[in-house]
């Protein structure tokens, strides 16, 4: 037999994995995103992720029905035995360099948060060490240990992002959040296209979909995660804005840590913010624990290994090394804001949807040639 | 196994390292001095002063020594300490305070910044600019103005019953609040007021009373050092006697970053009803009604205010407010529960609040040219898009708006007693 | 040794190994029915053993190929002698399984078993048992477990004095006569094996020997001194039964079975141990229990081959999943309703010889934070002293961590005058805070771990003491800060309330961990800190059972996790067990109330539209 089975990555469960994907995108809400977005947008920002969910809803809607044909295996694996290995090796070599690049990104964005708001005289190298050890250990216990994580944490997290929203509410505006459509309606609903990129929902799901325990459910975690995902950014905007009149302008670079720093409910409550470090650092060791676990996961599952545990010391450590390769964190900004934003939907989004629909069709034609694949794959299970 | 053990020992040695060159952003607390409020006056053009209070723990907590009730400032000022230094920047400034203080000063316990007039008329964006900066500060800061010397403001502060110096920033804002006579402003109102578009930021002013200043410790409080036949809401000259020197009343009126004026404490108060910093002031007016002698009446919004804006060459603004009102004291022998009379202070109260408001817009938009109310905010929903609010000019026309206001006042309490008692 | 035929009365040989080395020929003569046996023996005795070094293929092809002849003692001393076996003899070389039919043969195993006489210990009583014709017979018990009482009564007596015995009796009648008239022991059991007469000698019974019987009979007489049924040391519940475990494993069984009055209850016993075997009973509900979980219990005792195993914390360490990690994988307790409870809802007991402390497996990580008197109470109480519990977790584990993050690191996060008192307690002192809160942590655990090994006598000391020199003294020396002292005794309490003393001690070594991270990173330090603990937590298994479930991995539960719902909504056992049979009570247990027969009758018309 030729074919060496997927990696072993262990089952979960419908809701820990919708935890586990709405944090990994959600994160971004503790970095730079809701600036970016509100600068883009301006009062109109908050629809901005709402217009990105409706999209990734429809694309993901759209890659389901198309997968459907294909239970117990991930795009790859399909596009491996439909399209040969000439497709899905760099198919996946995409996918991972996606994850690679962003989970670097995220880190050094990271280490920068942490240093300017909490410790200053620390050296980055020595933040994000730490935070390599612990997203190190993360990866290595895999997808099952981080979405029971994410299931565990997600009721700490939301009543921590929702207090963290409500508390801040003293200084609430709503005149901040007219006009309606902020920089024009066509504006809003562009960079709603773009910021897709933020959305690795897709593509996750559609690489994760074997490891999901209950495939029937498998739609809910889709359209809950991203749906949840989109409101909960959505609801950060809304507060951003309303709170902060300079919103527009971009010029605040940690917009979540300076909601937490404007908390001020009487004497005692205020000064909260190295409490809300919880938040961000442990949704951001969940988002950088998936990121590095789905690059070697995928790196692993490309080259048809099985095992994808040997692969992260190196990995980590490139990724410890490329995320230092920026020199300053206007310029991580930058990168994020000129290079992901603009272009990340295309791999993010439109190469899954691309893949799924060829898939489809291919394996439409060939109808028969799929089902005698069934029975072999029956075959093999028994 | 082998293999295992050596990882261990190589992640021991990170570990060890790590933890021995670790701890770089710890620092004790007794190895820190704390600034609890921060004065910044501008010398001259190129030179900040920067004057601070520092809190001594040892004292100011009552631990040591407590020996409760000892009278008086002095001990205020030994428990919290002013030093000051000048530099080209703030932080210069700061550091310059430094050498004359053992300990490092952190300014995360900073409860409030005053800018001296002196700054707040040359500007006070360039310290704005830092302040939002550097991490220590914070945007919840009390945020005031100092009228005169701003050393006076620092040195003569004697609080009646506090000891710790945050709580008396702490209970400014309280109380200021109740009575409205001063605004409370903190940093992020006031970066908001130069942020949007349309507006203008205001500033509570701190100002030393020389009437209460003068008294002897002695005889201080007596009635006999009050001036007869004064009353006034001028920030300095409250007509008062004992209590703390210090006094806040009275609001800084700016346009952008640049103070234009000083509102007295009744203005402040208008002021603040029309945008909405408080909901309740107390009037004191003549009566309609009864003994010529003067009512007073608790007024809070029953609905919330209500402003249209017609965005024109001159622009026209409605106020319309609706009030509920409490009576709370009276010096006239009218019964107001009849309802005649009491429709007759209400039209009273209601013109009274509106002459004062007119006047306040008038002045404001006229003489200062500032716009504090922020009336803009409820324009933004009749543009389309940022960039079209943005190119609007609000600003330019503040001259020519036509201002209507229009009130009405419903008397609907009347206290613990409906008729005054009769005297046979 | 010899193959030889010998003529016995038959016997029902069920065992497999018999059949293996014997074939037998049957014969009727007479009015009993006597069998032909081909055996391997000397003097008589015959080995079925599972030796696999003779158990090549001459013996297969023996039968009828030599001739049969009985030796005598001396001569197969002799033979044995010479056999070249370094001159010792059979039974010194190995023992026979079986026990002999010859009363002095297995008088001379057992000496050779137990080292007699060198050992003083086991107690070797022959006698003959009564009428004119007696037959000889031996017990042997070891002093001081067996109840010399019962052995007077029930066995002695009535076989020399008020027996009458038919000597012509065949062995195996003689047995059953005298096992079913003459013995009056409540348990009477009939072994074959040396294993087994050595386990029941050891366990406290009488083992009766017959001459001429290969069998013995085991009569239960236990009876050592040990400490009875009292309140429970470490898991004391004001509302709930105060009985504890003892140092008595058939106590200690039969504690739960009390509890818990069902057929369907399973003990399963077996022993463990080479060189003293240990009795570790197993004991699930049929029919709850997921099989499966049973099945994997009895794998892993199966794999214990220890010589010797004392306590149930031993059988801990060696049963876990996953020995790195400190939270334990099983719920020890002394308390039998808990143990009782566990049952019902499909966990598995299990007891490991005397220990007061049985094992439940599997357990979630939150039984660990339960007692039983949570749900004894009503559910707002319930609820109300869980909600307390997990603060006190909290507090316990991060406390002084917190404190240190936030002197060291964050100041601005307390109030003003907070700070400035903190600051101001600290004027005096010499250390950092680490330093001083590692120094009052050292001295806590100083504390508890002297009163637990003061003696009892002077016990009352040890808080006195405690209290002067961390309360008084080190304030009024200025080493300590007055409020790390507040500090570190709320945190004592706070661990001082789990409920499981394992948990109690992996609160107690991650704190110093957290206290480190706090001290090198603050807050920063503590949340990496938290999340790799997390991440452990919701990795590891009891059993296979992810110990944070029914949270993490989430599973279907009743609300009795974290919060103490309503009895009558718990209709379900716990998920996470995967018990063969969910449900525990009815929908409906409260159909008398209004309220339920409103809901039920609105339920029923909203299903016939």
């Amino acid at each position: 037999m030729n074919y060496s089975g997927p990696v072993r990555t262990g089952r979960v469960g419908v809701g820990e994995l919708t935890a586990l994907l709405t944090i990994y995108t959600a994160t971004d809400v503790f970095l730079s995103y809701p600036s970016r977005v509100a600068k883009e947008s301006a009062e109109s920002g908050w629809m901005i992720p709402l217009v990105s969910g409706v999209i990734v809803l429809a694309v993901f809607l759209i890659i389901n029905a198309c997968m459907k044909r294909f239970p117990d295996e991930n795009i790859l694996d399909v596009a491996r035995q439909e399209l040969t290995v000439f497709v899905s090796v760099p198919l996946g070599i995409i996918f991972m360099l996606l994850f690679f690049s962003q989970t670097a990104l995220v880190m050094r964005e990271f280490t920068e948060t942490v240093i300017t708001t909490v410790l200053p005289r620390t050296p980055s190298t020595v933040v994000a060490l730490l935070f390599m050890a612990v997203v190190y250990y993360f990866a290595y216990k895999g997808i099952e240990g981080l979405s029971r994580l994410a299931m565990l944490l997600s009721a700490i997290l939301g009543i921590g992002l929702l207090s963290l929203l409500i508390m801040p509410l003293t200084w609430f505006d709503v005149h901040l959040l007219q006009p309606f459509w902020g920089r024009g309606m066509l504006t809003t609903i562009f960079y709603g296209g773009t910021n897709t990129s933020m959305f690795l929902n897709v593509l996750l799901l559609s690489l994760l979909y074997p490891t999901v325990r209950n495939q029937r459910q498998f739609v809910r975690v889709g359209v809950i995660s991203i749906g949840l995902t989109a409101v909960l950014m959505s609801l950060v905007l809304i507060v951003f804005i309303g709170v902060f009149p300079a919103a527009p302008t971009g010029q605040v670079p940690f917009p979540m840590y300076q909601l937490a720093r404007l908390i001020y409910i009487g004497r005692f409550v205020q000064r909260l913010e190295s409490v809300f470090v919880f938040l961000w650092t442990a949704a951001a060791v969940l988002k950088m624990g998936l990121g590095l676990w789905m690059t070697a996961y995928l790196y692993a599952s490309t080259f048809k290994m099985p095992l994808y545990r040997p692969l992260l010391p190196a990995i980590a450590l490139a990724l410890y090394v490329v995320s230092f390769l920026p020199p300053d964190f206007p310029s991580v900004q930058l990168i994020s804001a000129n290079i992901f934003e603009p272009y990340g939907w295309t791999v993010s989004i439109a190469l899954p949807v691309v893949i799924a629909v060829v898939l489809y069709l291919r394996s439409g034609r060939a109808q028969g040639n799929h089902s005698k694949r069934r029975i072999a794959r029956a075959a093999r299970a028994n | 196994m082998r293999r295992s053990r050596l990882f261990g020992y190589a992640i021991a040695v990170a570990l060890l390292q790590v933890l021995i060159t670790g701890c770089f952003d710890r620092s004790e607390l007794e190895e820190q001095a704390f600034l609890v409020t921060l004065g910044i006056d501008q010398l001259d053009k190129s030179h900040v002063a920067v004057i601070g209070r520092v809190a001594v723990p040892s004292k100011l907590s009552g631990t040591a020594g407590g020996s409760g009730g000892s009278a008086g400032g002095s001990d205020f000022l030994s428990g919290a300490p002013v030093v000051s230094a000048s530099g080209r920047s703030l932080h210069e400034a700061l550091n310059m305070m430094n050498t004359g203080i053992e300990r490092t000063i952190n300014l995360s316990h900073l409860s409030a910044v005053m800018f001296s007039d002196r700054a707040a008329k040359a500007g006070l964006l360039p310290y704005l600019h830092t302040l939002v900066r550097y991490r220590e500060f914070r945007r919840t800061l009390y945020v005031f103005v100092t009228k005169g010397s701003m050393s006076d403001v620092f040195l003569k502060d004697q609080p009646v019953l506090e000891t710790s110096a945050t709580r008396v920033i702490e209970d400014l804002h309280e109380t200021s609040q109740r009575t409205g006579y001063a605004t409370s402003v903190e940093m992020h109102q006031l970066l908001n007021g130069l942020e949007v578009p349309g507006g203008d930021p205001v500033v509570p002013i701190l100002s030393y009373n020389k009437q209460v200043g003068r008294e002897s410790k002695k005889s201080s409080g007596s009635v006999n050092h009050l001036d007869p036949h004064e009353i006034s809401y001028v920030p300095g000259q409250v007509n008062r006697a004992g209590g703390n020197p210090v006094e806040c009343i009275g609001t800084a009126l700016f346009k952008s970053d640049h103070m234009v004026g000083v509102l007295s404490g009744e203005q402040t108060r208008y002021l603040q009803l029309l945008n909405g910093m408080i909901g309740r002031i107390v009037i004191n007016m003549k009566s309609p009604v009864g003994n010529p002698n003067y009512v007073s009446v608790g007024v809070k919004y029953a609905e919330p205010i209500r402003v249209s804006v017609r965005l024109s060459k001159n622009p026209q603004i409605r106020v319309n407010q609706s009030f509920e009102a409490e009576l709370l004291g009276d010096q006239t022998n009218a019964t107001f529960a009849s309802d005649k009379n009491r429709q007759i202070l209400e039209r009273a109260l209601a013109s009274e609040i509106k002459r004062n408001e007119v006047g306040l817009i008038q002045t404001v938009f006229k003489k200062y040219d500032a716009e504090p109310f922020h009336f803009f905010e409820y324009a933004r929903n009749q543009f389309h898009t940022y960039n079209q609010m943005e190119k609007f000019n609000w600003r330019k026309q503040l001259a020519n708006a036509q201002v209507q206001v229009t009130t009405s006042v419903s008397l609907r309490r009347l206290g613990m007693q409906l008729n005054p008692p009769v005297a046979e | 040794m010899d193959e030889q035929f010998m003529l016995t009365p038959e016997e029902s040989h069920e065992s497999s190994s018999d059949d293996k080395h014997s074939s037998t020929i049957r014969r009727s003569f007479g009015p009993k029915r006597l069998t032909l046996k081909r055996m391997r023996v000397y003097y008589g005795i015959r080995t079925t053993g599972d030796a696999k070094d003779d158990a090549s293929g001459n013996t297969s092809v023996v039968l009828g190929s030599k001739e049969v002849k009985p030796i005598s003692m001396a001569e197969l001393h002799e033979r044995e002698k010479n056999s070249g076996a370094n001159g010792e003899l059979a039974w010194n070389r190995r023992l026979p399984t079986a026990v002999q039919h010859d009363l002095a043969a297995n008088r001379a195993i057992i000496d050779r078993i137990f080292y007699l006489p060198t050992n003083a210990d086991i107690v070797k009583r022959d006698f003959e048992i009564g009428g004119e014709q007696t037959v000889h017979g031996m017990i042997v018990f070891v002093d001081g477990i067996a109840d010399k009482t019962i052995i007077n009564t029930a066995i002695l007596e009535p076989l020399m004095l008020l027996s009458n015995l038919d000597r012509n009796q065949l062995q195996s009648e003689l047995l059953t006569r005298v096992k079913n008239a003459l013995l009056p022991g409540n348990q009477v059991m009939e072994f074959k094996t040396w294993k087994e007469a050595t386990e029941n000698i050891l366990a406290g019974s009488t083992v009766l020997f017959l001459e001429g019987v290969n069998s013995i009979l085991s009569v239960e007489t236990k009876g050592w001194e040990h400490r009875t049924v009292s309140a429970t040391q470490t898991e004391s519940v004001v509302r709930g039964p105060h009985d504890g475990f003892t140092e008595s494993f058939r106590a200690n069984t039969g504690l739960v079975r009390s509890k818990l009055r069902s057929s369907e209850l399973i003990t399963e016993i077996t022993q463990v141990g080479k060189l003293a075997s240990t009795d570790v009973a197993i004991m699930y509900i049929k029919g709850v229990v997921n099989p499966k979980l049973v099945r994997e219990v009895k794998k892993r005792l199966k794999a214990l081959v220890v010589d010797y195993l004392p306590d149930s914390g031993l059988a801990e360490q060696f049963l876990e999943d996953d020995p790195i990690g400190v939270i334990p994988k099983f719920l020890s307790t002394e308390r039998p309703d808990r143990v009782a409870y566990g049952l019902t809802e499909g966990q598995v007991a299990i007891f490991i010889g005397h220990s007061p402390f049985v094992l439940l497996a599997p357990v979630m990580f939150w039984s660990l934070l339960h007692t039983s008197e949570d749900a004894y109470l009503r559910w707002p109480y319930g609820t109300f002293i869980r909600a307390i519990r997990m603060l006190s977790l909290v507090i316990a584990l991060l406390l002084p961590a917190l404190y240190i993050a936030v002197t060291n690191y964050h100041p601005e996060m307390i109030p003003t005058d907070l700070m400035l008192a903190v600051a101001a307690t600290r004027e005096r002192v010499p250390f950092p805070v680490v330093t001083e809160v590692l120094v009052m942590e050292f001295s806590i655990e100083l504390i508890r771990e002297a009163g637990i090994r003061i003696p009892s006598v002077i016990g009352p000391t040890i808080g006195i003491v405690g209290a002067l020199i961390l309360g008084q003294a080190a304030v009024a020396a200025g080493i300590i800060s007055p409020l790390l002292i507040i500090v570190v005794a709320v945190t004592a309490l706070g661990s001082f309330t789990m409920p499981n003393y394992n948990l109690s001690f992996s609160v107690r070594l991650l704190r110093f961990g957290f206290i480190i991270a706090a001290a090198t990173f603050g807050f920063y330090g503590i949340i990496l800190g938290l999340m790799l603990l997390l991440m452990h937590m919701v990795t590891v298994k009891s059993f296979g059972v992810p110990m944070m479930a029914p949270i993490a991995p989430h599973r279907n539960s009743s609300p009795d996790v974290i919060r103490r719902g309503q009895v009558f909504q718990m209709e379900t056992r716990p998920n996470a067990y995967f018990p063969l049979d969910k449900r525990r009570q009815k929908d409906f247990t409260r159909t008398w109330s209004p309220v339920v027969k409103d809901y039920k009758k609105d339920r029923k018309s909203l299903f016939k539209e």
